[in-house]
């Protein structure tokens, strides 16, 4: 955890309605490398300004692509000559390092899946939520999400799909809401859309988040529009959603890593934010054969 | 007192493709991270790896030194374009596996845009999920030099793509 001065080039303001926040602030946010006011700051900051949302999912987007860019060229075979260096008369297959060899005292779990879990986590307002149809959705995805987590590849799921009615209030929060503007679905229950991408089929997907107050119960989502609407894609329990307020912390383990490898493996590669986003939702949705 | 060639070699093979994504990451192709990743394998075989050091710091500040070496030496430029203009031409199909490809080739531009302190940061702190003390002490600068070099770098990317 580094100590840096916020108060100077980062954040001119400690008011936070008001904070202008620079890139300098929203990189070292974005790598959990600041002091824990800091970050706690700057996690109020990214709640009541869409525009550094904004900025933020736009810069983590750009990590996301070059950690696939690069992930995937460095899985293409090794050349022979490098593979001769190391191993001669057989392939070079990676081993754990053992003997003296001295590793890093930990490796990040960084990857651009873990950060958008911490930008999650950090962004969000408490959502919470529940319409009785999608508890039932959400009901089959938490046991879907522990049979995926057992048997491994988010790639060869198969599911059912659970529609999402037309008068359902979370059919409007999917179909209007902006990313990252909580809404009130009833009396106890309250849903946020997190995200915005574009799936292999061309589908617009979102990933929202939702909880039941009373019941003390949290679910994170994907649902994709499609031409019968919008359908429950994936759901699973998360704690995250549950925590009593909205300061920084960094997610881990399971919580929300099944959605998280289900938008990666899905996603085309891009996720809508800010203008792209609300451009689609004025549009009804059209314009996909566009971009 | 040095690695033995075996325990260098098993090192290295654990560690090849973190070595060999941090080479892409620099060079921008694959031909030349290839040969970066070839000329830093060579360079620790022949000079050896002190058993006291922590192996992927050594290695990476290796390549790095190497590859530092060589953009001062030959101003040959790799040519991101290329694979830009090979991803155009191929979507006009429109699929999504050609899409995806395009907008990752075109962050693969856009990174070799960087100037070559900001790209070594990215490198290290953003494809290899180095911490800011580790990317640090592989670049030989502070960490405050880490941080804002790679604040700069982020920001050069959202205005690039």
């Amino acid at each position: 955890m580094i100590n840096t001065p916020l108060g100077g080039n980062g954040m001119n303001d400690m008011n936070h309605t008001a904070q202008q926040i620079d890139d300098a602030a929203l990189s070292a946010w974005l790598d959990n490398a600041l002091d824990a006011a800091s970050m706690a700051q700057i996690s109020a900051a990214l709640q009541q300004q869409p525009e550094l949302q904004q900025r933020l999912t736009a810069m983590m987007c750009n990590e996301r692509k070059l950690q696939q860019h690069y992930t995937q060229m460095a899985q293409q075979p090794v050349p022979a000559a490098l593979q001769a260096l190391l191993h001669p008369g057989s392939s070079a297959q990676a081993s754990p390092a053992a003997g003296p060899v001295k590793s890093l005292a930990k490796q990040r779990k960084m990857a651009w899946q873990q950060r958008l879990l911490n930008w999650l986590d950090a962004l969000l307002p408490r959502p919470v939520l529940a319409a009785a149809g999608l508890l039932a959705a959400l009901g089959l995805g938490m046991v879907l999400g522990e049979q995926t987590l057992q048997r491994g590849p988010v790639a060869g799921l198969s599911m059912p799909l659970a529609n999402v009615a037309p008068e359902q209030p979370l059919h409007t929060l999917l179909e209007s809401a902006a990313a990252g503007v909580q809404q009130r679905l009833d009396a106890h229950t309250d849903a946020v859309v997190d995200l915005t991408f574009r799936n292999k089929n061309g589908e617009f997907c979102r990933q929202f988040r939702i909880q039941d107050t009373q019941a003390g119960r949290g679910s994170i989502a994907v649902a994709c529009r499609q031409q019968q609407g919008w359908q429950m894609q994936l759901a699973q329990s998360s704690q995250a959603a549950l925590l009593p307020d909205a300061t920084y912390r960094a997610a881990s383990g399971p919580d929300t890593g099944l959605i998280d490898a289900f938008i990666m493996e899905h996603s085309i590669g891009d996720i809508m934010a800010g203008n792209a986003e609300q451009r689609l939702l004025d549009n009804d949705w059209r314009g996909a054969e566009q971009q | 007192m040095k690695l033995s060639e075996a325990e260098l070699k098993q090192a290295l093979i654990a560690h090849l493709e973190p070595l060999r994504r941090f080479c892409y990451a620099l060079t921008g192709s694959a031909a030349d991270g290839d040969d970066l990743a070839q000329n830093t394998v060579e360079r620790l075989l022949d000079k050896g790896v002190p058993v006291d050091v922590v192996f992927a710091a050594w290695m990476f500040r290796v390549c790095k030194n190497l590859w530092i070496d060589h953009i001062r030496k030959d101003a040959r430029c790799s040519t991101p374009g290329d694979d830009v203009v090979f991803a155009k031409q191929d979507a006009v199909d429109g699929t999504a596996v050609v899409e995806q490809h395009l907008q990752l080739d075109e962050i693969g531009a856009a990174m070799q845009q960087l100037d070559s302190d900001q790209r070594l940061v990215m490198a290290l702190v953003a494809v290899q999920g180095h911490s800011y003390r580790e990317a640090a002490e592989i670049m030989e600068v502070p960490i405050g030099t880490v941080m804002s070099r790679l604040a700069r770098a982020r920001s050069r990317l959202l205005d690039l793509m």
